[in-house]
């Protein structure tokens, strides 16, 4: 990228960040996985864990369901903004434009992410509203720098599944095998310790699970320093936007190549 | 009758070439079934992690069914709404014949879907987590979790029925099945829900089938779980008969009314 390309692209950038956040206080879909979700896992996973007298893993679920709800959103209105697009006939115009489609994916992911802030809120209010639970964060500074860096990675992780929702028109089913792995492998309100030994390094290839340690750790305030959780969350959302640029690369040489975007 | 059956089958080839158009077998083996296992995976592990082996097998059975309840509630609204997105509402409403046929006949694609994903989801995860459940107790429980399906069906149709001239059917539809998992007993026995849930839980399809399906798994008799079995097909019943009405209701006024459009 040249000097005199920054300034455009950030100016798409922020534009493609309004306009998703526009189409998103209209969409029906962000009802459903921005309010009735975390509202009914909350539910769920805390229910579950208060009938096994487990409460003390009550807290741990309800910031797992914050997460799932922020990758959810992602990953659901990240795919749904390609599935419109293909619907409309305007993918191909979008990829034919000099603007690097991956730029214009990348705002309007970050727009879903900021406005998924909501379902940690919810969360946290559903725990408290109907199950008591005191939810005192003992190192509230650690918890938003541990989300503000997580919103950034699940994004650039969307990325990498948003890139391959170009190339199919099952994109939906996609989407919906892509969110239980990461739940399951992040330990997103199910302990790590559950899961078979040979799937560790898949856990931690994942920033989700360095996101859910953060979080619980700055809730909890865990002695030590949070320091090297922040720096891996960071390194692996540069890992995932490397992968996502090639991906992109060669998604679009196949689009181009086969000349189906426009099939539905 | 005979013209009922040819538009019976008629809807069930309907329903096979869509589905199959949607879920091509790469689709349905690399995507679908992962995720029936998956989804229901996560909330075993869920139970295990809060109430250790008992809970894990208590949450298996529930999920292996309400994973299956779940599609169907979903695929019974949308075949339903696909009426209205496919302008073929037209046609049902000016055929002559009665549109029960064909419609149930186009519902049997998803049900057979249904059948897959809970028997999948039995055959992978029992062996899988090494839970203890006998197979012919497991296939004792079989026509029970049929009549379930049956009033899972209904009340997708229901849903379809009465969410017709909006837009948000499979939406209601989708939390409709979540919300059953806190209601229905699914994860935690329905015994241990409040008052309030558990009167609400029991306005609902699932509930009743499954308490029936979890005695029969553990070797109760069919004699001892009989008013379990009768709640569940009262509330196919009550479903099926509010769809019905509904439907025909949406389908007459939209022609009193000249209102095609706007379903």
């Amino acid at each position: 990228m040249k000097l005199a390309d920054i300034r455009p692209t950030f100016r798409i950038l922020g534009n493609s960040i309004w306009l998703q956040l526009k189409d998103n206080v209209v969409s029906s879909q962000i009802v459903g996985t921005l309010i009735l979700q975390p509202v009914i896992f909350t539910l769920i996973s805390v229910g579950t864990y208060e009938y096994g007298h487990r409460p003390d893993l009550s807290l741990f679920a309800i910031i797992g369901v914050g997460l799932i709800s922020i990758w959810n959103t992602n990953l659901f209105i990240s795919g749904d903004i390609l599935r419109e697009e293909r619907r409309r006939g305007t993918l191909s115009l979008v990829m034919a434009s000099p603007t690097p489609l991956l730029v214009v994916l990348l705002g309007k992911s970050l727009a879903n992410a900021i406005t998924s802030i909501i379902a940690m809120g919810l969360t946290f209010m559903t725990g408290m509203l109907a199950f008591q639970i005191p939810i005192r964060i003992a190192n509230p500074l650690a918890f938003l720098i541990g989300l503000v860096l997580m919103i950034i990675s699940i994004t650039c992780l969307g990325l990498v599944f948003g890139t391959l929702f170009i190339l199919t028109r099952s994109a939906g089913e996609l989407m919906s095998v892509a969110n239980y792995p990461v739940f399951i492998l992040s330990g997103l309100s199910i302990p790590l310790t559950l899961l078979p030994l040979w799937t560790h390094p898949f856990s931690q290839l994942l920033s989700p699970t360095w996101g859910n340690l953060v979080l619980n750790a700055a809730v909890s305030g865990t002695e030590g320093s949070m320091l090297p959780n922040y720096l891996v969350i960071l390194g692996l959302s540069v890992l995932y936007l490397i992968i996502a640029h090639f991906l992109y690369q060669h998604v679009e040489y196949r689009a181009l190549q086969t000349g189906t975007l426009e099939q539905w | 009758m005979r013209s009922a059956w040819r538009l019976f089958w008629g809807g069930v080839r309907a329903s096979w070439a869509d589905y199959l158009v949607e879920l091509t077998p790469e689709i349905f083996l690399g995507m679908r079934l992962p995720r029936i296992l998956l989804q229901s995976l996560f909330f075993v592990f869920m139970a295990k992690a809060a109430g250790g082996d008992k809970l894990e097998r208590f949450a298996l059975i529930g999920n292996g069914v309400q994973i299956a309840v779940f599609i169907i509630i979903l695929t019974m609204e949308a075949v339903i709404e696909s009426e209205k997105y496919a302008d073929t509402l037209q046609y049902l409403i000016a055929a002559p014949s009665s549109w029960l046929p064909i419609m149930l006949g186009k519902s049997m694609a998803y049900y057979g879907e249904a059948m897959i994903a809970s028997s999948v989801t039995f055959a992978v995860l029992i062996p899988l987590l090494h839970i203890p459940i006998a197979l012919v107790n497991l296939l004792r429980a079989a026509p029970v979790i049929l009549v379930i399906f049956a009033s899972a069906g209904a009340m997708g149709w229901c849903i379809g029925a009465f969410s017709l001239p909006i837009r948000y059917g499979y939406l209601i539809g989708n939390w409709m099945g979540y919300l059953m998992m806190i209601f229905c007993g699914i994860n935690i026995p329905f015994s241990s829900l409040s008052a309030p849930l558990q009167f609400v839980g029991n306005l609902l399809p699932v509930t009743n089938g499954l308490l029936a399906v979890r005695a029969l798994i553990d070797g109760a008799s069919y004699a001892s779980v009989w008013p379990w079995i009768a709640k569940e097909v009262l509330i196919f019943l009550v479903y099926g008969a509010i769809a019905w009405v509904v439907f025909g209701y949406r389908m007459r006024i939209t022609r009193q009314r000249g209102t095609l459009e706007l379903v």
